[in-house]
C-alpha cells in the first residue's frame, strides 16, 4: 500500500520536475526578448512624442492621473516642454497616454501606450489621426471639451466615452504643464 | 472606499459571466433550475474567495522571491485543484448538510475559468491581499447573481412556446445576451459618479 | 476508425464549439477581431497537439488515480510555453489575447480530449485528433469573429502586428455606421445563440434527409 502510494507520488513528482525544467529552459531563452520588447515599446513611444527634443531626467508626477514627467530641452539646454504619462478611463478599461506639451500648455504630440478599452470602441484612439486632433491646441486655442468642439464630431461617434476620457486627460496634462511654469 | 469600488466592479461592471465570459460552461450547464444554480454559485464564490487569497500568497511570497514568475499559470492551477480537493474533504467532514448542497458542484469548479481568471486578474491589477480577497468574493457573487437570474429565466422559458431549433442552449445564449445588454448600464463612470475613484 | 476520420471529425461532425459546446469562454472573449481568433485558434491547436501527444505517449505510465493532476501539469506547461513564446516574439498577439491566454489551461476542450481520447488511443491517432479539433476550433472562432467584426465594426482584420504591418479590409457603408453592440459582450452571446440555433437546424435537416433517403 505504502509502496504503491510512493510510486504514484514519484511519477507525479517526475512529471512536475520535467515540466518545470522545460519551462525554466524556455524562460531563459525568451526572457531577454521580452525585456527588450517592453523597453523598446516605451522608448519608441517616448521618442515618437518628443518632437526631436532631447529628453531629460524623469520626475514624479502628481500622484494621480499623471504618473511621471520628462522635461524636454532644446540644443542649448533650455526646457521647451514636457512629456507626461497620463492614465484615464474609457468605456471599459484604462487607457495610458504619453503626451508631450510645450511649456505654454499646448499639445506637441500624443500617443496611446497601453489600452485595455473595449475592442471596437477605444481602438480608434490608437490611430495616429486621433491624437492629431489635439495637436497645437491647449495654449492660445482651447482644447476640445466634448466632441461637439471638434471640426468633425462624427470621427469619434460611437465612442464618446473614450473621447471624453482621452480629452479630459489631455486637458488635465495641459493644466499641469502650465502650473509647472517652464521649470 | 476602494473595497466598495472593487465589489461594485466585479459584481456589476465586470460581471464575470455577462461581460468577461468566464465560467460560461457551468452557466449554461447548471442553470436549468434555481436551486442547483444557487448551490453552484455559492460553491464558486467560496472557492474564488479562498483561491484569490492563496494564489496571491503563493505569487507574492513564493514565486516573486525566487524569481519564478513564469510558473504563475502552472502553480495557480495546481493550487486551485488542490484547494478544491481540500475544501471538498473539509466540508464532507465538518458539515454533511452543506456537502449535500454543494458537493456535486465542487469537482466541476477546478476547470471553471472564473477561479483561475480572478487569480490572474488580481496579480495583473496589482491588488494587495485584502483587495484580492474582496475581488475574489465579489467575482463569485457576480457569478452567483448571473446564474441565479438565468435559472429563473430558464424556468420560465420551459413553460413558454419556443421554436424547436431555439429550444435549450440557443435561447439560453440569447437570453444571456439580453441580460448582458441590461448590464451594459453599469460602466466605469458609475464609480466616478458615486465618487469612489 | 481510419486515420482520416480522426482528423476530419473535429472540423464538422464533432466540432468542439458548435456541436460539443466546449471552451466557450475564450470563444466569446477574443472574437472581436478575426486576427485574434487566428491567434487564439493557433495557440489552442499547439497546446492541444502537445498535450495529446504527451498524454497518449505516457498513458501506460500515468496511474489512473493521479491522471487529472498529471494532465493539468502537462497542459499548463504547454500553455506557459505558448505564453512565453508569444510574449517574446509576437507581443501584439500576446497583448490582444490578454487574460484569455493563460485561461487556455482550463479550456474544457483540452482536458476533455485528454480524458476522452488521448488516454485510450495511439500517439498518431491522438495527434490527428488534436489537429482536427484545433482546426475545428479555429474555424468556429473565425466564423464568430468574422460575423462580429464585419457587422460590429465594418472591418475584417486579417493581420495586425503593428501600425505598419497590418492588413485590414474596410467595408464601405458598414464601417461608418456599424452595429456596434455586436463587438460588445452582449453581441457575442446573441451571435453564439443564433449560430447554435442554425447548427441545430442544419443537423436536423440533414437527419430528416437521411431518414427519407
Amino acid at each position: 500500500m505504502i509502496k504503491q502510494c510512493l510510486k504514484v507520488a514519484f511519477i507525479l513528482f517526475a512529471i512536475c520536475a520535467v515540466s518545470v525544467i522545460l519551462l525554466a529552459v524556455i524562460n531563459q531563452i525568451t526572457a531577454p526578448y521580452i525585456e527588450i520588447n517592453t523597453q523598446r515599446t516605451t522608448m519608441e513611444t517616448l521618442s515618437a512624442v518628443s518632437g526631436g527634443y532631447s529628453q531629460g531626467e524623469q520626475r514624479e508626477g502628481n500622484g494621480g492621473d499623471i504618473s511621471y514627467v520628462i522635461p524636454l530641452s532644446d540644443e542649448s539646454g533650455n526646457i521647451v516642454g514636457y512629456i507626461l504619462e497620463l492614465t484615464t478611463t474609457g468605456y471599459g478599461g484604462d487607457i495610458v497616454i504619453a503626451a508631450s506639451y510645450y511649456t505654454d500648455g499646448s499639445v506637441l504630440s500624443a500617443k496611446v501606450m497601453s489600452n485595455s478599452e473595449t475592442p471596437g470602441l477605444g481602438k480608434k484612439a490608437e490611430e495616429s489621426w486621433y491624437m492629431a486632433m489635439f495637436e497645437g491646441l491647449g495654449g492660445d486655442q482651447a482644447l476640445p471639451e466634448s466632441k461637439n468642439d471638434l471640426a468633425d464630431p462624427s470621427a469619434v461617434s460611437g465612442a464618446t466615452v473614450t473621447f471624453n476620457g482621452v480629452s479630459s486627460a489631455i486637458r488635465s496634462g495641459s493644466d499641469y504643464v502650465k502650473s509647472l511654469g517652464g521649470r | 472606499m476602494t473595497y466598495i469600488a472593487i465589489i461594485i466592479t466585479y459584481v456589476f461592471i465586470q460581471n464575470f459571466i455577462l461581460v468577461q465570459f468566464m465560467g460560461l460552461c457551468p452557466f449554461i450547464g447548471v442553470s436549468k433550475n434555481s436551486e442547483s444554480a444557487l448551490g453552484m454559485g455559492m460553491a464558486v464564490t467560496f472557492v474564488t474567495a479562498v483561491a484569490s487569497v492563496v494564489c496571491y500568497a503563493v505569487y507574492t511570497y513564493l514565486l516573486i522571491p525566487f524569481d519564478l514568475a513564469y510558473l504563475q499559470t502552472i502553480s495557480f492551477i495546481l493550487v486551485i485543484a488542490a484547494l478544491v480537493q481540500i475544501v471538498e474533504m473539509v466540508i464532507r467532514k465538518m458539515s454533511p448538510s452543506l456537502y449535500k448542497a454543494l458537493g456535486i458542484f465542487l469537482p466541476l469548479i477546478t476547470t471553471n475559468c472564473a477561479v483561475l481568471g480572478i487569480a490572474i486578474i488580481n496579480i495583473d491589477e496589482g491588488y494587495n491581499l485584502l483587495e484580492s480577497f474582496f475581488a475574489g468574493l465579489s467575482a463569485g457573487l457576480g457569478f452567483t447573481l448571473a446564474i441565479v437570474l438565468m435559472s429563473n429565466i430558464r424556468e420560465k422559458l420551459e413553460l413558454t412556446p419556443v421554436r424547436k431549433v431555439f429550444k435549450g442552449v440557443p435561447i439560453a445564449f440569447i437570453s444571456a445576451g439580453l441580460m448582458a445588454l441590461a448590464f451594459m448600464a453599469f460602466d466605469k463612470s458609475l464609480l466616478t459618479n458615486l465618487g469612489l475613484v | 476508425m481510419s486515420h482520416r476520420y480522426e482528423l476530419t471529425k473535429g472540423i464538422f461532425k464533432e466540432n468542439p464549439t458548435f456541436i460539443i459546446m466546449l471552451g466557450m469562454c475564450p470563444t466569446l472573449g477574443v472574437t472581436t477581431q478575426v486576427f485574434n481568433a487566428f491567434g487564439m485558434g493557433a495557440s489552442v491547436l499547439f497546446v492541444l497537439l502537445g498535450s495529446n501527444i504527451f498524454i497518449s505517449a505516457l498513458r501506460k505510465i500515468i496511474p489512473d488515480s493521479i491522471r487529472i493532476p498529471a494532465y493539468i501539469v502537462v497542459i499548463a506547461s504547454f500553455v506557459t510555453i505558448v505564453e512565453m513564446v508569444l510574449h517574446a516574439f509576437v507581443p501584439a498577439v500576446f497583448n490582444a489575447l490578454g487574460v484569455y491566454l493563460p485561461l487556455i489551461v482550463v479550456n474544457c476542450i483540452i482536458l476533455g480530449r485528454a480524458e476522452a481520447f488521448a488516454n485510450k488511443n495511439t500517439v498518431l491517432d491522438s495527434a490527428l485528433d488534436a489537429i482536427g479539433m484545433g482546426i475545428g476550433f479555429t474555424l468556429a472562432l473565425s466564423l464568430i469573429a468574422a460575423i462580429r467584426e464585419i457587422f460590429g465594426a465594418g472591418t475584417i482584420t486579417l493581420f495586425n502586428l503593428s501600425e505598419t504591418q497590418r492588413l485590414i479590409i474596410t467595408i464601405p457603408g458598414l464601417s461608418e455606421s456599424p452595429v456596434r453592440v455586436l463587438t460588445l459582450a452582449a453581441g457575442a452571446l446573441l451571435v453564439m445563440g443564433y449560430l447554435k440555433a442554425f447548427f441545430t437546424w442544419n443537423s436536423e435537416r440533414k437527419a430528416a434527409k437521411g431518414e427519407r433517403a
